[in-house]
């Protein structure tokens, strides 16, 4: 029994890392880096060794960057983000868009299905956006989508609510595998692309390396809790 | 109870709705091709007097970007920068003088954000840098960092940042060039001792009574009012004004205007020059 106990608080602390991650690469896609927030990344450490390569070459490069920022380099960031996710064109090729039906739908276009996908999803899960004005099927969003369902499950954990921690899980396993991770390939990709600073490559790279570990991780925690059942 | 709708449906009474041909297309329009003479006040297609960018005369016209490779050479970009940057020109200068040498970025700030505290600007200190940079005027040196520092806990090795970079900030031959050549004087002798010289009495005056201590414009109009070469043709005290701020004699700081160090050194020029 205690043993069990001791695997959900384990468990729990991982979510609260996954959650960590995820809110940290929402924050990155949702506006420009401030200068808070350039201070933060700044105090970060960067795992070297994750498991997953892209991961790795994306703090790496992370590192890189920061590790040379100085006074301008808020006014840097600022120029790449509207580069790369933004663009001066209006052909629908001119940048990483940052929403799902832009890469899901065959005219590019913006508010697609993948939008009242994830809207429907985000209902289903008692949320609903806040200031944001907005397709909800901004990368941001879904990111911050999986921050919230990992802190839900480990707030389960901790109350020893299993099926609904299982749940969340469930959840998390079904959105990474039905949304992020059917189109956020092609946007790195194309991340890689438009931007020209350092940072956004790596943060190109960090994505999706966080994901493709993120379903690993999701898939043995779900196996797991099947052959436990 | 009258209905909360009246007024909306009297208004869309009052209102017709434009209707345009069904084939008309905004785009397939050339007004490259339209026939001024041809056109009358009712016909949409007439835009030809409007002011679009593309209407817009050639000597109106002016590039935003300053670059060597724009304006011919680094002495032409940062001369034409300046010219369309005028109320900047001292900051600019006074970068540029800074940078002889070198000078750290945060230095260029705290200074820049001192000389901007009477004048500001939408400009951040590093913009008006990197400006200078790109028309030639500057160039960046960035420090070496540190090896990477890493921490090992629990197994796991992570990176660390531990130092901050402070990029220094070199002038070019070219920007000490105009910078002599804007800020040696030459401006100021060109119009005060050439192009306004029946004013120098007025001039000298002016300087005068500003190098006593920092006046305000009513005090300056005050005193060229006075003259009576400025009654006809008539010359306010803003011309004075205008013309020694735009060759840096005198600086607008602390709510009046003020002699500069440039402004003092050329005072004896203009009292040699009316003997």
């Amino acid at each position: 029994m205690e043993e069990l106990q001791k695997e959900s608080v384990d468990v729990a602390e991982l979510m609260e890392m996954r959650a960590q991650v995820y809110g940290m690469l929402a924050r990155l896609y949702r506006v420009e880096v401030d200068t808070k927030t350039l201070d933060e990344l700044r105090g970060m450490r960067f795992p070297t060794a994750t498991g997953n390569t892209k991961a790795d070459e994306g703090y790496h490069q992370l590192f890189a960057y920061l590790k040379n920022t100085w006074d301008d380099s808020v006014t840097e960031l600022a120029i790449d983000y509207v580069r790369t996710f933004i663009g001066h064109g209006v052909n629908g090729y001119s940048a990483a868009y940052p929403f799902e039906s832009v890469y899901t739908s065959e005219r590019r276009l913006l508010m697609q299905e993948a939008r009242a996908e994830v809207l429907q999803t985000l209902r289903d899960n008692g949320l609903k956006r806040g200031s944001w004005t907005e397709g909800e099927d901004h990368i941001a969003l879904e990111l911050e989508f999986m921050q919230r369902m990992s802190l839900r499950c480990a707030e389960a954990l901790r109350e020893n609510n299993d099926d609904e921690a299982f749940e969340c899980v469930e959840k998390m396993s079904a959105f990474l595998e039905d949304h992020l991770l059917n189109w956020v390939p092609m946007l790195v990709a194309d991340m890689r692309m438009y931007a020209r600073t350092m940072f956004y490559q790596g943060l190109a790279q960090l994505t999706i390396g966080q994901l493709e570990q993120d379903q690993v991780v999701l898939t043995e925690l779900l196996e797991s809790a099947q052959q436990a059942a | 109870m009258a209905s909360p709708f009246s007024d909306a449906a009297d208004a869309m009474d009052a209102l017709e709705i434009i209707s345009f041909e069904e084939e008309f297309d905004p785009l397939a329009v050339d007004n490259e091709e339209l026939n001024q003479d041809e056109m009358d006040d009712d016909n949409p297609y007439d835009i030809v007097d409007y002011p679009l960018i593309r209407n817009m005369p050639e000597g109106m016209r002016r590039e935003a970007v300053f670059t060597p490779a724009r304006q011919g050479s680094a002495q032409q970009a940062i001369l034409s920068m300046v010219h369309r940057n005028p109320a900047r020109r001292p900051v600019l200068m006074g970068i540029v003088k800074l940078c002889e040498g070198g000078c750290p970025s945060t230095e260029i700030t705290a200074q820049v954000n001192e000389w901007q505290q009477h004048n500001r600007s939408v400009y951040s200190p590093m913009t008006l840098c990197r400006m200078l940079e790109r028309a030639g005027a500057l160039c960046l040196e960035m420090p070496e960092t540190a090896d990477e520092q890493e921490d090992i806990e629990a197994g796991v090795a992570y990176l660390e940042i531990t130092e901050s970079v402070d990029p220094v900030w070199h002038a070019t031959d070219a920007g000490l060039e105009v910078y002599d050549l804007l800020m040696g004087g030459d401006p100021f002798r060109k119009i005060v001792l050439g192009e306004d010289v029946k004013y120098l009495e007025v001039y000298e005056s002016v300087m005068d009574f500003v190098a006593e201590k920092p006046r305000s414009r009513e005090e300056i109009e005050n005193l060229v009012d006075t003259f009576d070469i400025v009654k006809k043709p008539r010359r306010f005290g803003g011309h004075f004004i205008d013309m020694l701020e735009q060759t840096d004699a005198i600086i607008w700081r602390d709510r009046a205007w003020n002699m500069t160090d440039l402004g003092m050194r050329l005072l004896p020029e203009v009292k040699a020059a009316r003997g």
